[in-house]
């Protein structure tokens, strides 16, 4: 029952309450706990980021002049800027996909779910896979694989693969190397009737041995080819005359050849082809300096445009069918339908996707780190590998000054996405309602090629891994067997998974214990809006602040405390890194609740007790969301494990185990496939709450 | 009284139960298979000594570990480089008591002493003036292994005339042309490579032009090196061994000892016995045979060390543990203690013994002494490589700007600090 007095007016009304409980007598309670409740939050997030945060700053001061006047700075910062290009590719390509899956006949659950897979793995899993399909060799790379077999059917393999002409001939029969002849030309001319005994070197010929030279006979050019080590066959010779082609033949076993040349008394040359001569096809260089790049885009580009897709995918299936019907009635064109009706409204939807795949794409580090080679490195840097990479030959402050222009990037972009949060708020969902769409069937196959595209790098780490190790190392097919496994696990592998799953579970409790009262107070907790607005903001930025802009204080007093050595720095930085996203997430799934319901929940009228067990199970989706994403980020990490001084996780002893990727590949792939395992399971089994809980959709 | 103590003892329990007073962190920088090696050492000492060790594999960051604010992270570190140990002595532990006068040659011991103590301990040791090269493949063209640097170049003709490539480069990895080009220059000159040491800046010296030169001559014939320059600056220096050296396409294979084990795991078992030996790097004007370049993975211990690291350091001083990982090749030991019948076979065996019996002062990597000097020369190397393959009158030129090019970085380096 509510009621409401103001002034000489008396409204009663009587509403449907969806709580019941007993009633409490006496006072209403006055919630003097609210501030308590945000304690542990600002404390584990002040002591252990914001204090080395505001420290990093302070000693940049100074610094600032020096870095900015590196040039290297500036190259690693332009290709920061190159990378946000590629994260709104990925958001268009997110977008297109995401309307692709409503033109499916069927198996659209089946394409999201392969798409989002990738999120769930880490960036050294991703990098692991991607740098074994573009290996240059074409045995162990599936790309090389393609492009070798393709420019062979195309091109075809040259008989004589590799050949020089020999310089040690003196005399007509000499070979030289002529490009206008498109070949090896002889030095002289022969007539008909002519022997002609052609040698080459650089060839490796077996088993055949050089017959006898051919004899002489009228009207015809006979003669051999032959090698170092025997003749060769099948090699294709001409005769040309005033640049004319009079005859051509192959030679047979044993290297010989005729040529029909009439009987006049012409002289002629004879040339052997270029492409005869051709040396084996080499694959382009993909993780050399001039494809690096893509590949590295490619490989970002996979790991998170299905991101991207579920929730496009989600907010165009939050857009009212009314909407859509209106248009269609008054006549308004597709494009015009999109671009008016359809993008406004998934303007949150873009701001969360836009925010979260720029702050991934400009804090970039473990996918360079695993997939390029040390010494292209300089060639691709980004920001935060030039600063772990120059750490050694730079001062403190000049270090934390690199870190703060790297924050500075990062925030600019955090906060323009939070500014186009704040006015337009999710569009809720109440109904799931069907909406009849035209389903294609051309939709279907797009569906099926992009499916297997997305699924392949995984497929191949997993096939990989089932091979022994000797033989992944050649790229020889055999039996699968776990020989792989037993070597990763024994190699130190086991003990870091133990130690990480604990780091992790440990990690995300005390992310939920702290941020779920704080969450709660900011929502619920009467705090006036300016300072909600103020909290917002900086949770938002210590959300996406660099591990580069903390990590040095922190290790420095761990260090103090004697705890350098075991797993408690690891669980402190990664619960107070992510204690601000999982508030700020909470928060807004608890403040999207309908009023009624904060209304009862408010203290005097029910039990506290009754109260939150309703918010929770309100509330679930986002808490859900929230456990997941901590976990799986935790269990993926790479750069707060090499950063801070701890106990050695997973990332890492896998990431030292791919320093010799071609003999190690089976090992490697094996510990990747490990890795990847448990948080592809648990996400792909809870990624309904996670994209609701992402986009609002509390219920 | 109780309660004080009480409440004081807790976050010490805490820090306990987190793992404070935990396993002896040992900090490397290998992986794969010599990790593995590695790891059978510890497993011994963790049986024999009851302590529990945890490796921390940092790869090529290993020389930060030592850096002022890392504070106390490991326990032991392997570190690979001789001259790191001499920058940072100030920092290490005296390891006096395990490094007796007698246990390592004179010129090993003298080299980890630094202020009056001995601040490391010699572990692997590895011989990098190595070619390896396919007996079977010589015997079939009547090839014997060359003694001087024109007998090799010569030798490189005749068996490309025959389509044999005749070496294989992993160009991808930088330290394997820089050890290439610190053998040639060591072979031809060792007064300028010492030089080169101790005033980084005089890299367009003529002596040190010519070595780029004469590594050009080598490099730069067509049908030298398998897969032509294009696919060495692709090929790893695994993959080198892996994908040239073992399928016949190339003939030698320029390397280290350890580059031993990568061969012997993946040789095909069919082939015949005998058919892999190794030649030292040939010299360059006389017949005069030089010391063998030289690295080491030396084991120190951070000041202030822990009981278990002086525990572990010990148990690495011993002939012992030295023997554990030879037998299987990839580690060459100095010590004394560990004599030919340690090593897999007579051949690699010949390689301790080169090493040990080393007279007048060791020769290292010249790129690792000289930090991001050394960086840059890797660079300046594939740079050079891929000028210069396929393309022999191109050489002198390339010669000289690669020297021009050492000149400023060295330059520029000198100038920031």
């Amino acid at each position: 029952m509510s009621t409401e007095t103001s002034g000489p007016a008396l409204e009663l009304e009587l509403a449907v309450r969806e709580l019941s409980g007993p009633v409490v007598t006496g006072n209403p309670r006055r919630a003097t706990l609210g501030w308590l409740l945000g304690l542990p939050a600002l404390l584990l997030v002040g002591g252990v980021l914001a204090a080395p945060v505001a420290y990093t700053v302070w000693i940049s001061f100074g610094s600032y002049g020096h870095v900015l006047s590196d040039s290297d700075t500036w190259v690693a910062l332009r290709n920061s800027l190159l990378w946000v290009l590629v994260a709104v590719g990925v958001t268009a390509g997110g977008f297109a996909l995401a309307v692709l899956t409503r033109r499916v006949r069927w198996g659209a659950t089946v394409l999201l779910l392969v798409l989002v897979a990738p999120m769930a793995v880490s960036a050294l899993v991703a990098g692991i896979a991607f740098r074994q399909m573009y290996d240059p060799s074409e045995h162990r790379g599936v790309v090389s694989a393609l492009v070798t077999a393709a420019h062979d059917a195309l091109k075809g393999t040259a008989p004589a693969a590799g050949a020089r002409p020999d310089s040690s001939v003196n005399g007509p029969d000499r070979l030289d190397w002529q490009p206008a002849a498109g070949g090896l030309r002889t030095a002289g001319t022969f007539q008909q009737g002519g022997v002609a005994d052609l040698r080459v070197v650089g060839v490796t010929v077996t088993g055949t041995e050089p017959t006898s030279p051919p004899a002489a006979e009228r009207g015809r050019i006979s003669g051999r080819v032959r090698a170092t080590t025997g003749a060769l066959a099948g090699v294709p010779v001409s005769a040309w005359s005033f640049g004319e082609l009079k005859g051509e033949t192959v030679t047979g076993p044993g290297g010989v050849f005729q040529l029909d040349v009439g009987t006049s008394d012409a002289g002629y040359y004879l040339v052997i082809p270029e492409d005869a001569i051709a040396p084996r096809f080499t694959p382009p260089d993909w993780l050399g300096p001039n494809w690096i790049g893509l590949v590295l885009a490619s490989a970002f580009v996979w790991a998170w445009v299905g991101f991207a897709a579920a929730l496009f995918r989600a907010g165009l299936d939050a857009v009212p069918p009314d909407l859509r019907r209106v248009a269609q009635v008054e006549g308004v064109g597709r494009w015009r339908q999109l671009r008016t009706v359809i993008l406004p409204l998934l303007r949150p939807v873009t701001a969360v996707v836009l925010l979260t795949v720029v702050v991934a794409a400009v804090r970039l580090f473990d996918l360079v780190l695993v997939m390029v080679p040390g010494s292209i490195q300089p060639d691709v840097d980004v920001v935060a590998v030039n600063w772990w990479r120059e750490r050694g030959g730079r001062t403190e402050g000049e270090s934390a000054a690199l870190s703060v222009v790297l924050f500075a990037v990062v925030a600019v972009v955090a906060l323009v996405g939070v500014r186009g949060l704040r006015h337009n708020p999710w569009p809720r969902r109440d109904e799931r309602v069907e909406n009849p769409r035209p389903r294609r069937r051309w939709g279907t196959a797009i569906a099926v090629v992009v499916a297997l595209l997305w699924a392949y790098p995984l497929l191949s780490l997993l096939v990989t891994s089932l091979r022994a190790p000797l033989d992944a190392a050649v790229g020889k097919w055999s039996a699968p067997s776990v020989d792989s496994y037993t070597e990763v696990l024994g190699n130190g592998l086991a003990d870091a998974m133990g130690s990480t799953a604990l780091i992790a579970v440990t990690a995300t409790a005390l992310v939920l214990l702290v941020a779920v009262p704080a969450a709660h107070q900011l929502a619920w907790g009467d705090v006036p809006q300016r300072v909600v607005r103020v909290l917002v903001v900086l949770l938002t930025l210590l959300a996406v602040v660099p591990v580069q802009m903390y990590a040095d204080p922190l290790n420095a007093v761990f260090g103090q405390f004697g705890l350098a050595n075991s797993r408690a720095p690891l669980i402190l930085v990664h619960a107070a890194a992510g204690v601000p996203f999982a508030v700020l997430l909470l928060r807004a799934a608890l403040v999207a609740a309908p009023p009624h319901l904060v209304a009862s929940a408010r203290p005097g009228e029910v039990g506290r007790r009754a109260a939150y067990e309703h918010v929770i199970r309100y509330a679930a989706p986002a808490t859900i969301a929230v456990a997941v994403l901590e976990f799986v980020q935790v269990w993926n990490d790479f750069v707060v494990g090499l950063l801070v001084n701890g106990a050695t996780p997973l990332s890492v002893v896998l990431w030292g185990q791919s320093r010799h990727f071609v003999t190690s590949i089976g090992p490697v792939a094996a510990g990747a496939v490990l890795s990847a395992v448990v948080p592809v399971v648990l996400l792909l089994c809870t990624w309904r709450y996670v994209v609701r809980g992402l986009t609002g959709g509390a219920r | 009284m109780i309660r004080r103590r009480t409440v004081l003892a807790a976050p010490l329990a805490l820090a306990v139960g987190c793992g404070v007073t935990g396993p002896v962190r040992v900090a490397v920088t290998w992986s794969g298979w010599e990790l593995a090696r590695f790891r059978a050492v510890l497993d011994v000492f963790e049986t024999e000594s009851g302590l529990s060790t945890e490796v921390v594999p940092l790869g090529d960051d290993i020389s930060a570990v030592l850096g002022s604010r890392r504070g106390g992270a490991v326990d032991v570190v392997m570190l690979p480089q001789i001259g790191a140990v001499r920058q940072n002595g100030a920092q290490l532990a005296p390891l006096d008591a395990f490094v007796p006068i007698g246990r390592f040659p004179v010129a090993w011991r003298d080299i980890v002493t630094l202020d009056g103590a001995v601040r490391g301990i010699p572990f692997k040791i590895a011989n990098k003036s190595v070619v390896w090269y396919r007996k079977d493949v010589f015997d079939r063209f009547g090839e014997k292994p060359p003694e001087r640097w024109t007998d090799w170049l010569a030798l490189n003709a005749r068996l490309a005339d025959r389509g044999v490539a005749p070496l294989a480069l992993g160009g991808a990895d930088g330290w394997i042309l820089s050890d290439f080009f610190e053998n040639v220059l060591h072979a031809g000159d060792d007064q300028a490579y010492r030089a080169l040491v101790e005033n980084p800046t005089g890299w367009t010296r003529r002596e040190v032009v010519r070595a780029f030169q004469e590594v050009g001559r080598m490099w730069a014939p067509p049908g030298t090196l398998s897969g032509g320059a294009d696919g060495a600056l692709l090929t790893q220096g695994d993959g080198a061994v892996v994908d040239h050296f073992l399928p016949g396409r190339a003939a030698m294979v320029a390397g280290a000892d350890f580059t031993y084990p990568v061969i012997a795991r993946h040789a095909e078992p069919g082939l015949p016995a005998g058919w892999l030996d190794w030649f030292h790097f040939p010299s360059r004007d006389d017949n005069h045979h030089r010391a063998p370049k030289v690295g080491a993975d030396i084991v120190v211990v951070p000041a202030p060390a822990t009981e278990g690291a002086l525990a572990l350091a010990r148990w690495l001083a011993q002939a012992k543990a030295q023997r554990i990982w030879a037998g299987e090749g990839g580690m060459l030991s100095v010590h004394v203690g560990v004599d030919q019948s340690a090593y897999p076979n007579a051949r690699v065996a010949d390689l301790a013994a080169e090493v040990r019996h080393a007279e007048g002062a060791l020769v290292y990597d010249l790129a690792d002494q000289l930090g991001a000097i050394g960086d840059g020369l890797r660079r300046v190397l594939q740079d050079f490589l891929r000028v210069v393959g396929g393309n022999p009158s191109g050489v002198d030129t390339a010669a000289e700007d690669a020297a021009a090019r050492m000149e400023r970085i060295a330059a520029g380096v000198r100038r920031e600090h």
